[in-house]
């Protein structure tokens, strides 16, 4: 116990000056974002993370460094998946009565995300590291770095697909839900949870707070779920 | 395991929400800052890798297109057999 919290402490105090490369990047990011009234293709990431890298090649800074510089926004990550609990936790009892469609929802969907990601890893690609750094790609950052560890993945791999999994959720959800006429805001925004993650809930938000809301359901009950099923599951496929 | 503890502390009937709302709501305005250090690793990543991307991201665009597709009309049909 006393270990994690000195871990911890060391994470946050390796933080220093290169920190200032995500802050500007973010800025940046956000305000293209903005100035293009929301565009899923432009979101902050895409445009931030281009930008830090030209800039880290352009003045020779290896990546650990610079992933060691941002100890406290690594660290930050822990805390804001908890915080999430707080918007759920004011939505929650509405929605009590529509509990079994949301457990049946996020139970299938999780499972699924992650058999379907598997299965189709092992058919197209020869490399098991992908794999084990790929089912996990569903789940919200935190969680999914914990799960890749334990299954032997890449971490760095793991943010990346688990990035690019939300961004392709957000670009695609819209028109799926338009032509299965899903038209609820309350189910777009769990399905955008459960597949997407936090970039998913970051657009349901957007939308509206009762759509982020169910999307901080299915993201925050997906992780839970998660990470109960996936290492059994990976013993059974992959092993 | 923390956001389970703290969801089921409030949950429970008090003025909590309202104490930690201000902080949290910041938090997660601001989450995709916190993405950021660990997607840059993107551009630093081994050749083995690299190589896999194309594959990579046909496995990711569609697992995920059919999650999606598969929750939506999961949910569809949940919800007209219970008719609300």
């Amino acid at each position: 116990m006393i270990d994690i919290l000195f871990q911890q402490w060391e994470q946050i105090q390796n933080s220093s000056w290169l920190i200032i490369f995500s802050v500007i990047g973010f800025a940046v990011g956000i305000f293209m974002y903005r100035r293009s009234a929301g565009h899923a293709l432009l979101h902050p990431l895409l445009i931030g993370t281009p930008l830090i890298a030209a800039f880290m090649y352009w003045l020779k800074i290896d990546f650990d460094t610079y992933y060691q510089a941002n100890g406290i926004l690594n660290w930050l990550l822990g805390p804001a998946t908890v915080a999430l609990a707080v918007p759920l936790s004011k939505h929650l009892k509405p929605l009590s009565r529509l509990l079994p469609t949301i457990m049946i929802a996020v139970t299938c969907g999780g499972l699924f995300a992650a058999i379907c990601a598997v299965m189709l890893g092992l058919w197209l690609t020869p490399e098991p590291l992908i794999i084990s750094s790929l089912a996990a790609k569903s789940v919200t950052t935190p969680i999914a770095m914990i799960l890749t560890d334990q299954l032997g993945g890449l971490y760095t791999l793991i943010t990346v697909i688990v990035l690019f999994t939300g961004i392709v959720g957000i670009v695609v959800a819209q028109r799926i839900f338009d032509i299965t006429k899903l038209q609820d805001e309350r189910w777009q925004g769990l399905i955008l949870g459960v597949t997407s993650h936090a970039i998913g809930t970051v657009k349901a938000f957007e939308k509206s707070p009762r759509c982020g809301a169910f999307s901080t359901l299915g993201m925050g009950l997906n992780g839970i779920w998660t990470s109960f099923f996936l290492i059994p599951l990976m013993h059974v496929f992959v092993l | 395991m923390g956001m389970l503890l703290l969801l089921l502390v409030l949950i429970y009937p008090s003025d909590l929400v309202s104490l930690v709302e201000p902080v949290s709501s910041r938090l997660i305005q601001n989450l995709s800052l916190l993405f950021i250090p660990a997607s840059v690793g993107a551009f630093f990543l081994e050749q083995e890798i690299t190589s896999q991307l194309p594959s990579l991201l046909v496995i990711v665009i569609l697992s995920t297109l059919l999650t999606i597709l598969f929750m939506s009309l999961l949910i569809k049909l949940i919800r007209r057999s219970s008719d609300d």
